[in-house]
C-alpha cells in the first residue's frame, strides 16, 4: 500500500499536471491521519510526516480544514515529566529535511468540527505558507495510528 | 507473603545476570519501563466521584489492579494517546493473565471545571470497557495528585478564558491492596508496559 497518501502541489496544479511522483514534488506528505474525536469532544489532533524536497526552507504557518472551525500547530513538550502543550507559530522544514508530527510531540490541533467526524471517514487539511497553499491533503480518520506496525 | 518472593526472584535474577556476565542482555524478569516500588507504598485517603456521582475512594479500588493517569478530556494529543496505549497494553495481556488480574484504567481529571463526571465517563469508556474516569473538587484532586507525585497547572491561553492544563505524563500502578506498586514515566510504550505488568502482576498472583 502506498503510504504517500496524498500529495498535491499548487505549482504542479497550475501546470495541469496534478500529482506526478516522478517529478519529486517539493512538498511530500505521508502517513497522515486524524484521531477520531472522543464522543462529545470538540478537539482532536492530526499527525503526518512532511518532507521538503525543495532547495529553500519550507515554512508552514497556516493550516485549515473545511470540516473544522480552526486548526493550530501545537507541540507537546515534556519538561521534568510534565506534559505541556503549546501553540507554535509555524513549522519550519529545512531543504531536504523531513519532520514528523507524531503523538506526544508536534501535531495539528483541530477545533470545533462542523459535522460528525467518524473513524473510517476522511477530512481535508490544507497546509499553507501565508495565503499560498503548499499541500492539500485528504486525511483518513482513525481511532489509533493506522500506520503502526 | 508475596514480598519476600519478589525480592528473592529479583535477587536471583540479578545474581544470575552477574554470573553469566550478560551485561547487555536483560534477564527475563527485568522490568523494561516501570519503577517498581518495594515495598509498595500506602496511599493517603482520597475521595473522588465517578459517573452517576458514585464515590471512588481507597476502598473502591480494593481487589483490582488499577493503572492511573491524570489528564483532561479537552487534551487532543497526550491524553487520548496514553489512554489508547494503556488500553492496548491491557488487551495484550488477556491471553496471559486471568481476567480478574487485568488492570482497570482510571483517568483522574485535573480539569473539573470542564470535565463533569458524566462527560468524563463517556470519554473514558470510548477507550475500552476497563477504562473509567473520576474527578472531584479542586481540593480532592490536589490531594490525591500530591500524594501520588503528580503535578498539574492551569495555563491561560488568551484573554477570553481559553486554557490548557499542564500535567504529569506519569502512569501509576495501584495494587489490589490499594498501595502504589509501580510508576511508569514517559515516553510510554504499550509493549513495555504490558511486559512489565506481566511480571509485576504475575509475581503477585
Amino acid at each position: 500500500m502506498n503510504r504517500v497518501l496524498f500529495v498535491c502541489i499548487a505549482a504542479l496544479g497550475m501546470l495541469g499536471l496534478g500529482c506526478q511522483p516522478a517529478a519529486q514534488p517539493p512538498v511530500e506528505v505521508s502517513n497522515a491521519w486524524l484521531r477520531a474525536p472522543a464522543p462529545g469532544k470538540q478537539v482532536t489532533a492530526a499527525y503526518m510526516s512532511i518532507q521538503n524536497n525543495s532547495d529553500a526552507a519550507l515554512v508552514i504557518d497556516r493550516v485549515s480544514s473545511t470540516q473544522f472551525a480552526r486548526v493550530e500547530i501545537h507541540a507537546t513538550q515534556m519538561q521534568d515529566g510534565t506534559m505541556r502543550m503549546r501553540e507554535q507559530a509555524a513549522l519550519t522544514i529545512a531543504p531536504g529535511e523531513r519532520i514528523s508530527l507524531a503523538p506526544g510531540g508536534l501535531h495539528l490541533m483541530l477545533f470545533d468540527p462542523t459535522d460528525a467526524v467518524d473513524a473510517g471517514s476522511t477530512v481535508d487539511i490544507t497546509l499553507a505558507t501565508g495565503s499560498q497553499p503548499v499541500a492539500q491533503l485528504t486525511v483518513p480518520v482513525s481511532r489509533d495510528n493506522p500506520y503502526a506496525d | 507473603m508475596q514480598k519476600p518472593l519478589i525480592i528473592i526472584v529479583i535477587a536471583l535474577t540479578f545474581a544470575a545476570g552477574l554470573a553469566l556476565g550478560l551485561a547487555n542482555r536483560p534477564a527475563p524478569a527485568t522490568l523494561q519501563a516501570a519503577t517498581h516500588l518495594m515495598p509498595a507504598r500506602d496511599i493517603a485517603p482520597f475521595s473522588l466521584r465517578t459517573a452517576n456521582e458514585a464515590v471512588l475512594d481507597n476502598a473502591a479500588l480494593e481487589g483490582n489492579w488499577t493503572l492511573v493517569f491524570f489528564g483532561f478530556t479537552n487534551c487532543p494529543d497526550i491524553c487520548p494517546t496514553t489512554l489508547q496505549l494503556l488500553s492496548d497494553a491491557r488487551d495484550s495481556l488477556t491471553d496471559a493473565e486471568p481476567a480478574t488480574a487485568l488492570p482497570d484504567i482510571l483517568l483522574i481529571s485535573v480539569d473539573p471545571e470542564r470535565d463533569t463526571p458524566q462527560a468524563l465517563a463517556d470519554y473514558a469508556a470510548y477507550f475500552g470497557d476497563a477504562v473509567y474516569g473520576a474527578t472531584g473538587d479542586d481540593a480532592a484532586i490536589a490531594s490525591i495528585a500530591a500524594d501520588l507525585g503528580i503535578v498539574y497547572v492551569k495555563v491561560p491561553l488568551d484573554d477570553e478564558g481559553a486554557y490548557t492544563m499542564d500535567h504529569s505524563g506519569t502512569v501509576l500502578l495501584i495494587d489490589p491492596n490499594v498501595r502504589l506498586r509501580a510508576v511508569f514515566t514517559p515516553p510510554l510504550s504499550a509493549a513495555s508496559i504490558a511486559y512489565d505488568l506481566g511480571i509485576i502482576i504475575g509475581n503477585a498472583t
